[in-house]
């Protein structure tokens, strides 16, 4: 935009495009001139920061940014259209709203009371009408209507010169006077305010369909390495679609650039639109792998899109073909079901159990003279790595390679006949068609169960975030209850309430040989999320949550929300309970944050 | 800021509290029946289950 000319403006339309589809507009197209340059990235972080904390259950998959540069070509001058987020903003944060109508009741010097005939000289008593001329200011008046006398209220006018400026609401069928300005209370008692309140809607949690059909449509996918001066070299990639296992290894190839890129090449075929693509750990460097081939193959008619979050490989993403029409995405199965293959095979009771392999002979530091080409007598028990000396794996795994291998030598010797690349792509498949048969009997028990595809969600916790949002939420809807959707200054109030678990040592002192109890306590999260434990949510009547400012304790017996407040703590208890984040000074100079509870005040 | 409820738990033990300001939700139990039926299909396996 520093190259823009006076008579230059561009038209911006920023769109974020949410995980699981939805995608959402910043705003309307903007008319942006010069001037607004340096605002311009700022106002971006900001909306950003804002949707990213509305949104804050959903994965941000990308952002798309349209522009347009125009030439003025009216001969008059083009305003801007450019504003900063806060003026752009629906919702005003609450406590900028009472603050607006705290002044409002300060400017009009309001006498705190209904004794309206006190308010200046009574002008007009007619019916359920009555004006007020103010004792001081005699341009000022009070028009009170009372036609609702018998539910105790009245609806006040204030003028001046005739122009009504302020018109507020009384009610006093309590022993409070309650006095309302637009969206803000005020709790009056003996002509002082005890309580604010401001009440602002908010967006809530929205139920999600279930799927209709069970998907099976993905492809699972593995990588062998060999280590060589201690670096991870990929020599054999295999894939399962369900139906057809294919396998690629680095000799048939002219490096493994090459081979990767022929492997992924591979699965680029418009069948395969839409798959998922599960590889079992692909945050590890598997991962490493496949992005950097993939960022090799962009092009035209290639887009990759990936996803991170915490260095977990969330998603990636790619588009191809033509005008980039399909796309298959590829998800690590490890955040979706955290255990090592192995385990998975083991409770999952899957045909292809996950076997062992003589992984140290192909690694340089245990196998000085690794040969990919190797053919020759089995490696030694030593090459396979701990699983293997564990019960009979070994001696399975022999009695496997013997029942598979139809080749015998010339002495008629099977054992001496062992190939790195024959056995390499038996196990890579076999770990292939293995986590295929996992995720297969996840998804069946999953979609039996609650009715949605594990494809729909990368990660077990939103999985299971979606099966409460799919399933049960509508339960809660029901009863006429819906979760807040908090965002901006509500959502960096509340967030300071929540702190990591209290946690305790206990170290045992018991006399030596003598035997103490353990106990092993869990299920505490679905004990303090079960029947009777309640949430904060918001109701059906009112969808809105109130901020208020005063003590709520005064007006209410039990109130339930988020509280700041001056706490006075006991002098002593052997386990504190309450905490706070404090930031401490490092011996280095910096600060840190610390969660502290504090006693003796 | 603090959850009211853990400042009525807070009360038990000797904890004295003014509230300044803060948010008013209404409150739900949201999650019961989610729990229960997750709980009961965790019942009704083994460890070695997945």
């Amino acid at each position: 935009m520093s190259k823009f000319t006076d008579n230059q403006y561009v038209i911006l339309l920023t769109r974020i495009h949410y995980y699981d589809g939805v995608t959402n507009t910043f705003d309307k197209a903007q008319r942006l001139d010069k001037s607004d340059q340096e605002n311009l990235l700022k106002s971006m972080k900001d909306t950003l920061n804002l949707f990213s904390q509305y949104y804050v259950e959903l994965e941000v998959a990308g952002i798309t940014i349209d522009y347009r540069v125009r030439e003025n070509l009216t001969g008059k001058p083009l305003k801007s259209t450019f504003l900063a987020p806060a003026l752009r903003e629906k919702t005003k944060y609450p406590d900028k709203q009472l603050r607006k109508s705290t002044e409002k009741l300060v400017k009009f010097d309001l006498p705190l009371n209904n004794n309206y005939s006190s308010w200046g000289e009574v002008k007009v008593r007619y019916d359920s009408l009555l004006i007020v001329q103010d004792f001081k200011d005699k341009s000022k008046t009070y028009h009170i209507d009372y036609t609702d006398r018998n539910v105790k209220r009245a609806l006040v006018d204030i003028k001046i010169d005739g122009v009504t400026r302020l018109s507020f609401e009384d009610q006093f069928n309590t022993s409070d006077l309650i006095r309302k300005i637009n969206s803000s209370e005020y709790i009056i008692r003996n002509n002082t305010i005890i309580l604010k309140k401001n009440s602002f809607k908010v967006e809530t949690l929205k139920t999600i369909k279930a799927d209709k059909k069970i998907v099976k449509n993905f492809i699972t996918l593995d990588i062998e390495t060999t280590v060589k001066n201690r670096e991870h070299i990929p020599y054999c990639i295999c894939y399962y679609d369900g139906e057809e296992k294919y396998s690629f290894y680095v000799t048939d190839f002219q490096d493994y650039d090459d081979m990767l890129n022929n492997a992924i090449s591979s699965l680029l075929r418009s069948k395969y639109s839409g798959y998922q693509i599960y590889v079992h750990n692909l945050s590890n460097f598997d991962g490493v792998f496949l992005l950097n081939t993939l960022v090799s193959l962009v092009g035209d008619n290639i887009k990759v899109y990936p996803i991170f979050k915490d260095g977990n490989m969330i998603n990636i993403k790619i588009n191809f073909g033509p005008k980039l029409k399909y796309n298959i995405s590829f998800r690590d199965s490890y955040l979706l079901l955290p255990l090592p293959l192995h385990g998975l095979a083991e409770q999952f009771q899957v045909e292809h159990a996950k076997t062992i392999f003589p992984y140290n002979f192909l690694s340089d530091k245990h196998n000085p003279s690794v040969d990919l080409n190797y053919v020759g007598f089995i490696p030694n028990v030593n090459y396979f790595g701990d699983r293997a000396s564990a019960g009979s794996n070994f001696s399975k795994y022999l009695d496997d390679y013997l029942s598979s291998s139809s080749e015998k030598n010339k002495d008629g010797n099977t054992l001496s006949n062992w190939s790195v690349k024959k056995e390499t792509v038996r196990y890579c498949l076999n770990d292939c068609l293995s986590l295929y048969e996992v995720l297969t009997k996840f998804n069946n028990y999953i979609f039996n169960k609650f009715r949605l595809n594990i494809n729909t969600r990368p990660t077990l916790p939103s999985l299971t975030f979606a099966i409460f949002r799919s399933k049960y939420l509508a339960a809660v809807e029901k009863q006429g209850y819906y979760v807040p959707l908090i965002n901006g200054k509500t959502y960096q109030d509340i967030k300071q309430s929540y702190t990591g678990g209290s946690t305790d040592m206990y170290v045992p002192k018991n006399p030596e040989g003598k035997k103490i109890f353990g106990y092993d306590v869990n299920s505490l999260y679905p004990k303090s999320m079960s029947r009777g434990i309640f949430m904060p949510v918001i109701s059906r009547s009112e969808k809105y949550v109130t901020y208020f400012e005063g003590n709520i304790l005064e007006t209410e017996k039990s109130p339930f929300g988020f509280f700041n407040c001056e706490v006075k703590t006991t002098q002593k208890l052997e386990n504190p309970i309450l905490q706070v984040k404090h930031r401490i000074k490092t011996k280095g100079g910096g600060n840190v944050q610390r969660t502290i509870s504090p006693l003796g005040c | 800021m603090y959850f009211s409820e853990e400042l009525k738990n807070a009360e038990k033990y000797g904890y004295e509290y003014k509230v300044q300001s803060g948010y008013l939700f209404d409150k739900f139990d949201i999650f019961a029946g989610f729990i229960e039926e997750l709980y009961k299909i965790k019942e009704a396996h083994t460890p070695k289950d997945p």
